[in-house]
């Protein structure tokens, strides 16, 4: 996609950097500069570049010439020598826009690290230039930092909105911002117009259903669920079902993905994720382990079948599934946080401390790990103002500055704060929590007990109130998860049943 | 970049997930743990432990076993969660005699099947004098409180059922009748009768009844093992519940004084309270206002403390005074109930025992009802392995401080089969207190009768050879019951309060003692339940350490504040309300 983005910004960059420069004109021969200007106006580069021979020979340091040369050479094909052209009028300029802008997109093209840089340039000398916030939009996008493309895009005006392809991106990002709602818009406009890229709909299903809206992602789906979906789409269909509480369905829906491409492992993972949900871990195991026959160095199906072996006590089983897990994929973090959590479990807190602190060792800044080191470092009930006590509030706290997303470590250092009596710093930490997750129980409880402590009872009322609604929550979402368990049928199927 | 389903669902697949999610997962089973670790043990003391417990039940004549439900396999949560014990002084002979509940089978009952009445024999020995007592009862009870309920000065028994609860009036001549349909207490419906505790809760004088109740059950539709996500244990089909159960409402019938009870269930304020798989009772008055308040303990779900306003009504606060949940705001499997004053300052503590995988609680009062966890605090999270049951403070060594007893048991014999580290029949739990507001785990050094395996369920305190110690009646599931004899050596001090109403109830249920020696000031509280179910020894025993004499204070229910000062030490004492210390109703000797 960012091969096409450049193709189609290219042209229009040419064009957009020609006017700037007849814009900004200020030729010192004012006829020889009027002749190359036609001689570029009518794309007769050689004629153009015969022109500037003379002329840079008798103005040598004339920005305005050398920009004509690299837009002579940018039309000829000759990216090299363009460039240098508009080098070397910036080294005479450096804010001469033209230049900037010639260089810009040629960078850009040839996908430069430079181009960024230079765009900023422009776009701090002309703050309103759209074309050029879009371009660093779409160079975000290529780059992985969603929140710098959208803050681009969204200073991009309207210019990009009728190009599908750098629509696409915005939506793909506000999606990876958790903006569902306006990805949707988007996804939804990109679906109106004919003939785009058919993967718009499974991203359009996926954000639905992050929306938690599934029957407008099956909606969304319907017209691919019919002939021959993909394995993609019928995951989206069963994840769908799922949240409908349509657990046969989607246990149904999930077979036939598995069935159309055996090799995807997301669907064995999704697989295990409902038979965990619904208490069927054998099932689970099972399933885990077709799919390791499938995709037998999948460090992810390792370790999820090892999480489901733990639910069924089978502790060696999950102990070497973690460890196969880390010997497939070393920089797999998760599959040693979970050994040392199995440890931990089993209340073998040195070795779990071990597991952890080996893997901290190669992964200093994991969140996951730091959280476990925390958790285990507690799990041993250090006095207060010990060094065990002073590290495992460090690496809560370290660990939740690293995944400011999260409240496990919050929830965490507030247990650790109550009990150190800390209580004014539970209090916050509990609504840093709460901030971060509205629903986050533990939180609200060190809440009421911090606020309780320290004698601010004018919140408790209204917390207890809360507390009781999200305890009613919880028990009404876990009924749901009881209706149904997987069952083993005869043909080897799997079925859902009450 | 790639836009995918799981990049945005917050669903659990996935190595996305944290693990500890995922290792979480197993809360969604019947019954609530948090699966938590053990604490590492801290190292042994090394002081000397001079309680010392065996196994007397068979010499004492104690062979019957408690028939309840299946022995291999519980195929309902009926079968599986047992029953209480009383040790009641029923024919005021001052010794105490043992009643033990019962339960039945699925299919017929055997002829066992009833609940008993030992007398005591006062040599060491007990005589089953059910029949002759009119308490042969057959069907699923449960809970035991004990009151003299029409202050005739004869304690008085309330059981509760799966099917209708029963009220027994101790006649006063060795026998009892049961007075449940004109006391106003037969409900004409099916009801899990849970826990119960007499108490006086508008200070008449007259003990109303607190009943919970634990699932709304039928066993008609009841699910099987396996069926439902709550119906299995890591994976094993197991009994079904409660989670998954629609959970019980819990009842308070006000005594009018004429021997019969009006439902003041809803105009009390109880009514109100969230549903809630409710256990154990016990009924005192936590933020010491002089009225008394109550305790429920539930399974599963947030326990409930009532609070008491004074004017006939509760207000529920049991999250606000932090005896609901766990540390962490999560419900826990509230079973059995202890009750007693660990470090000691004169305030009442609470002790709540849960499933195995997680920890029990320990609960500590500030003297205003407010209470906080110092489960991990006190050591008390060194021990997760069982499902534990009955429970209670009780000073086994004399020393002057309160120790926890917990009686263990799990409720699926199907399980062990499977998972050898998940036996059926568990030890007991001792934590001897260490005096620095920490506990010391004890198994066999406190006596093989600690170290024996069973599957126990309610146990009462008492002393019920007189011997100035306390002792352990304990009921085991299909098995005779466990009496724990305390032979204790040395040389510590004791002194056991019987207490006896004449404005408040003739029992003095309600009141609060607090006793102080050596510096110490220690509060008990006379209940009409505790432990798991169970009712204990009414004479309130207090280990002095080194003190020979006490300072009693006493809280009466009916607010009258009684002092009595410089009683020596190691006798029994009854203090009637308003008249001090009774001459001639001391200790009873053989």
């Amino acid at each position: 996609m960012a091969a096409m983005m450049r193709r189609a910004w290219f042209a229009f960059f040419l064009w957009f950097s020609f006017c700037s420069l007849a814009a900004a004109a200020q030729p010192a021969n004012p006829n020889s500069a009027r002749a190359i200007s036609a001689a570029l106006h009518a794309r007769n580069y050689s004629a153009a570049l015969a022109l500037l021979a003379p002329a840079l020979r008798q103005s040598p340091n004339d920005a305005q010439l050398w920009t004509f040369a690299g837009l002579a050479y940018s039309g000829q094909g000759q990216k090299t020598e363009a460039l240098q052209s508009f080098k070397k009028a910036l080294g005479i300029s450096p804010q001469y826009l033209p230049a900037l802008e010639g260089a810009a997109q040629l960078e850009y093209q040839s996908g430069d690290s430079q181009a960024e840089a230079l765009l900023e340039r422009v776009v701090k000398l002309v703050p309103g230039d759209t074309t050029a916030h879009t371009m660093l939009a779409s160079l975000a996008f290529q780059n992985h930092n969603c929140a710098e493309a959208v803050a681009q895009f969204d200073q991009s005006g309207s210019d990009f909105q009728s190009q599908p392809f750098v629509l696409r991106s915005y939506g793909i990002c506000l999606a990876n911002l958790e903006r569902y709602a306006q990805a949707q818009e988007i996804f939804v406009r990109l679906l109106a117009q004919p003939g785009d890229d058919p993967r718009d709909l499974e991203r359009l299903a996926a954000i639905q259903l992050a929306l938690n809206r599934p029957a407008d992602a099956l909606h969304t789906l319907a017209p691919a669920l019919t002939g021959h979906p993909s394995a993609v789409v019928l995951a989206e269909a069963a994840e769908a079902c799922e949240q409908q509480k349509d657990t046969p369905q989607a246990v149904s829906l999930l077979h036939r993905a598995i069935v159309e491409n055996p090799a995807d492992t997301d669907l064995y993972l999704q697989f295990a994720d409902v038979a965990l949900v619904h208490q069927s871990f054998q099932v689970g195991v099972d399933m885990l382990s077709a799919g390791l026959k499938q995709a037998p160095d999948s460090a992810a199906l390792f370790v999820a079948r090892g999480v489901l072996y733990v639910q069924l006590a089978d502790y060696d089983h999950a102990e070497s599934d973690f460890e196969q897990a880390d010997k497939l994929d070393p920089q797999l973090t998760i599959s040693e946080a979970a050994r040392g959590m199995l440890a931990e479990q089993q209340n073998d807190l040195d070795k779990a401390l071990a597991v952890v602190r080996g893997k901290l060792r190669k992964s200093p800044n994991d969140p996951l790990l730091l959280f476990v080191e925390a958790d285990i470092l507690a799990e041993r009930n250090p006095e207060v103002g010990t060094a065990d006590f002073d590290q495992a509030m460090a690496a809560a706290r370290q660990a939740s500055d690293l995944q400011p997303k999260t409240t496990d470590a919050l929830d965490l250092l507030g247990k650790l704060d109550l009990e150190a009596d800390n209580n004014q710093r539970a209090v916050d930490e509990s609504r840093e929590a709460l901030r971060r997750n509205p629903g986050d129980q533990p939180a609200l409880y060190h809440l009421i007990v911090g606020l309780r402590r320290t004698g601010q009872k004018e919140e408790l009322p209204a917390l207890l109130q809360r507390l009781a609604v999200l305890r009613q929550k919880a028990t009404r979402e876990e009924a749901e998860h009881n209706r149904y368990k997987l069952i083993e049928e005869s043909d080897n199927n799997t079925a859902a049943g009450k | 970049m790639k836009i995918t389903r799981r990049s945005f669902v917050s669903s659990a697949a996935g190595a996305l997930l944290l693990p500890s999610e995922w290792l979480a997962a197993a809360q969604q089973q019947g019954v609530a743990s948090r699966g938590v670790a053990p604490q590492a043990r801290p190292p042994a003391s090394g002081r000397p432990f001079n309680a010392h417990f065996a196994n007397v039940a068979q010499q004492a004549g104690l062979r019957i076993p408690t028939i309840y439900g299946g022995i291999d396999a519980k195929k309902y949560i009926l079968e599986a969660n047992g029953c209480g014990c009383a040790f009641i002084d029923y024919d005021n002979d001052g010794w105490i005699d043992i009643f033990l509940l019962c339960g039945t089978r699925l299919d017929s009952a055997p002829p066992e099947a009833t609940n008993r009445l030992y007398r005591n024999n006062r040599d060491g020995t007990f005589t089953d004098v059910t029949d002759k007592a009119g308490l042969h009862a057959v069907g699923w009870a449960n809970g035991v409180c004990v009151g003299d309920y029409n202050n005739d000065g004869f304690e008085d028994i309330f059981c509760t059922y799966y099917g209708e609860n029963r009220l027994y009036r101790n006649n006063g001549n060795g026998t009892f009748t049961d007075v449940t349909r004109e006391a106003g207490l037969l409900r004409g419906e099916t009801r899990w009768g849970a826990g119960c505790s007499f108490v006086d809760y508008n200070r008449d004088g007259h003990l109303d009844l607190f009943v919970s109740n634990y699932i709304r059950f039928d066993l008609a539709r009841a699910p099987v093992p396996g069926q439902a996500s709550t119906c299995n244990w890591k994976g094993i089909p197991v009994n079904c519940g409660p989670r998954g159960l629609p959970p019980g409402r819990h009842l308070l019938y006000r005594n009018n004084g004429d021997g019969t009870f009006t439902d003041v269930t809803k105009e009390s304020g109880i009514a109100a309270a969230t549903e809630s798989y409710g256990m154990t009772v016990v009924a005192a008055d936590f933020d010491e206002d002089g009225w008394t308040d109550i305790f429920v303990a539930c399974d599963s779900t947030p326990s409930l403390l009532f609070m008491n306003n004074h004017d006939g009504t509760f207000r529920e606060e049991g999250v606000l005074r932090g005896v609901a949940l766990s540390e962490d705001g999560m419900e826990q499997a509230g079973m059995g109930v202890g009750i007693g004053d660990y470090q000691p300052v004169g305030h009442l503590d609470l002790f709540k025992t849960h499933f195995m995988g997680d920890t029990d609680g320990l609960y500590r009062n500030d003297g205003t009802g407010s209470f906080d966890d110092r489960t991990r605090a006190a050591k008390i999270g060194v021990e997760t392995r069982y499902v534990s049951w009955g429970t209670g403070f009780a000073d086994f060594d004399n020393d002057g401080l309160a120790d926890i007893l917990i009686v263990t048991g799990n409720v699926y014999p199907e399980v062990e089969r499977v998972l050898p580290d998940s036996p059926y029949k568990s030890p007991c739990i001792l934590f001897r207190n260490l005096g620095n507001g920490t506990f010391e785990e004890l198994g066999a050094e406190a006596g093989p009768g600690i170290a024996e395996p069973h599957p126990g369920r309610g146990c009462a305190f008492g002393d019920f050879d007189n011997d100035g110690d306390v002792d352990v009646l304990i009921v085991n599931m299909n098995e005779p019951p466990t009496l724990l004899r305390n032979d204790l050596s040395g040389r510590q001090n004791w002194i056991k309060i019987f207490l006896e109403g004449v404005k408040s109830n003739r029992s003095a249920i309600g009141a609060r003692v607090l006793v102080h020696y050596g510096g110490k000031v220690q509060a008990q509280a006379r209940v009409s339940q505790s432990s798991y179910y169970s009712s204990c020894d009414p004479r309130l025993h207090f280990g002095l350490g080194e003190a020979k004499t006490v300072d009693v204070e006493i809280f009466w229910p009916s607010g009258l504040r009684e002092t009595i000062r410089g009683v020596p030490a190691n006798q029994l004492v009854t203090v009637r309300e308003g008249a001090g210390i009774v001459k001639n109703r001391g200790w009873s000797r053989s």
